[in-house]
């Protein structure tokens, strides 16, 4: 394969050569295979800084930014180029001058891997075929898998975008977290239990924020994922709670029995019948 | 302690009042023994149970748990002394209730005893003897140090697994864990506190014994499993859940 394209000055058919054989192998998956290794001569083989995503995208940075980086739900607005590998200019998003705007979701296309590690100012170029990297509109006419260069130019990152769920669940434990502070600050309930309840509220609604963060703390922990250590510590409470509610029902139940012996002795039926020759006693003391 | 007995052995020689020469019960002994029988629904057979009793003992303590039927009224009329407990709390609380009843009253002894007829009155006394001796100040009956007549093979079965249960959860060699037939000092009884309400209060009682410091001893008695006691006693599955209540009760303090 290589000694091919080495001889041809065709490097559309050679990059074809590489990565077909790929594709094909893989028919019927949805994770496309990623040409790892770029042509020969495209800008990339004279490039040493080229890194590689975790999906084998190659990418290489032309200038560094150094601003923010994104994160997950935030959304990103970057102009993106894309380029032939002779380097002529296919497409562009400043013909409209308008730049382009995405949420990183965590739904990643092998593209947005490359844009995630980028920082505010930064422009990168990646190097996909082009049904793999940012959308190019129908009128550029290029064949899905031709090979291309996109460089990405990252102008903001924007802050997060909530979701629906992330909204109304926060306004609700916002709600909780002022309420249980307030409880516990008044005295309606325990100093411990007002603590816990309080923290509790904030850890879920910064879970709920940012999904990363119960991540984190498993991969820590040695826990697969974050929702699986949500799980277990949710799972250990309910049994706390539950042995803590069947201690209470206990004490329920004993001072139930506590009035009815009282009631009992209190309304005691005493028999002199016959058989009883003794005079009553006089209860005495104890 | 003796161990318990296998088939077909020579009997233990019972402590029997005739055969000790040594010792007489103080004549007043009637009048500071209160006898408590906790009962529920047995109507039948409560009136009998308490009229045998009231022979020897006059100071019976009736306290019906809670029955449906007219356990009451029948106790009412044969008993000195009848209680009720207006909703079912369980054989322990009604117990507890008479061993308070009888400690106001001013009781010296207090011995507890069953409601169906499985106890004899004769073993009262015996239960007694050791307690009056100044020896201790809890006698608990044991069927298996004397004849049992007519155990149940289950019955017995389950009997022995509660034998050492009770050995390894609390550390008291004992030959019968479960008997109703028990004897307690005025001291001895104002040390125990019956809390679980439930069948699980044979194994809080053995516990709180230990745990008072004072002496108590095993006395062979002989238990009349009737047709009727049978179907009333506990099976091998309630035997269990006795077990997990008494197991959460420890937790749960």
């Amino acid at each position: 394969m290589t000694a091919l394209a080495q001889t041809t000055r065709q490097p559309l058919v050679a990059l074809l050569a590489a990565v077909l054989p790929a594709l094909m192998a893989h028919p019927a998956t949805a994770q496309e295979q990623i040409p790892s290794a770029p042509a020969a001569d495209l800008e990339a083989s004279e490039n040493p800084a080229v890194l590689y995503t975790p999906s084998g995208v190659a990418y290489w940075d032309v200038v560094e930014g150094k601003g923010d980086q994104p994160r997950l739900n935030t959304a990103v607005r970057l102009h993106f180029r894309a380029m032939s590998p002779d380097n002529t200019r296919v497409y562009s998003t400043t013909e409209q001058a308008r730049p382009m705007t995405i949420v990183l979701d965590g739904a990643q296309a092998a593209w947005v891997e490359a844009l995630a590690t980028m920082k505010v100012g930064g422009k990168r170029r990646i190097q996909l075929p082009a049904r793999l990297g940012p959308p190019l509109p129908d009128r550029v006419g290029v064949a899905p898998d031709s090979p291309l260069v996109f460089e990405l130019d990252l102008i903001e990152v924007r802050g997060r975008a909530l979701t629906g769920f992330q909204a109304l669940a926060l306004i609700v434990l916002a709600v909780l977290f002022v309420g249980s502070v307030a409880a516990t600050a008044k005295g309606w309930i325990r100093r411990r239990a007002g603590i816990a309840w309080t923290l509790v509220w904030a850890a879920a609604a910064i879970a709920i924020v940012r999904p990363d963060f119960t991540a984190v703390i498993a991969k820590w922990l040695g826990i697969g994922r974050g929702a699986d250590l949500v799980l277990y510590c949710a799972v250990v409470t309910m049994l706390v709670g539950f042995l803590m509610v069947y201690s209470r029902l206990s004490n329920l139940r004993r001072e139930m029995t506590l009035l009815v012996r009282h009631f009992a002795i209190r309304d005691a039926h005493v028999n002199e019948g016959p058989g009883d020759t003794k005079p009553t006693r006089k209860s005495g003391g104890s | 302690m003796p161990e318990p007995l296998g088939e077909g052995l020579p009997a233990f020689p019972r402590a029997d009042i005739d055969t000790m020469a040594d010792f007489l019960l103080p004549h007043d002994i009637a009048e500071k023994t209160f006898i408590v029988i906790a009962a529920y629904n047995e109507e039948t057979c409560i009136a009998d149970v308490v009229t045998q009793v009231r022979q020897q003992f006059p100071n019976v303590v009736v306290v019906d748990d809670g029955s449906t039927d007219a356990t009451y009224a029948n106790a009412k009329r044969a008993s000195k002394y009848t209680l009720r407990h207006f909703v079912n709390r369980g054989q322990g609380a009604a117990l507890q209730t008479g061993i308070e009843f009888a400690l106001d009253k001013g009781a010296e002894y207090i011995v507890t005893f069953d409601a169906d007829g499985q106890h004899r009155v004769e073993d009262i006394e015996h239960l007694l003897a050791p307690l009056c001796r100044g020896e201790c100040h809890y006698a608990l009956g044991s069927r298996f140090l004397g004849t049992a007549d007519g155990v149940p093979f289950s019955k017995k079965m389950t009997l022995r697994l509660a034998v050492l249960f009770t050995r390894v959860i609390n550390r008291v060699q004992l030959t019968d864990t479960h008997n109703g037939l028990r004897a307690f000092s005025r001291q001895g009884a104002k040390r125990v506190q019956i809390t679980l309400d439930r069948m699980a209060h044979a194994s809080e009682l053995i516990d709180q014994i230990r745990h008072s410091g004072l002496a108590y001893t095993e006395v062979p008695v002989q238990i009349r499993y009737t047709e009727y006691s049978i179907e009333k006693g506990q099976n091998p599955l309630g035997a269990f859940r006795i077990v997990m209540q008494y197991l959460l009760g420890r937790i749960s303090r």
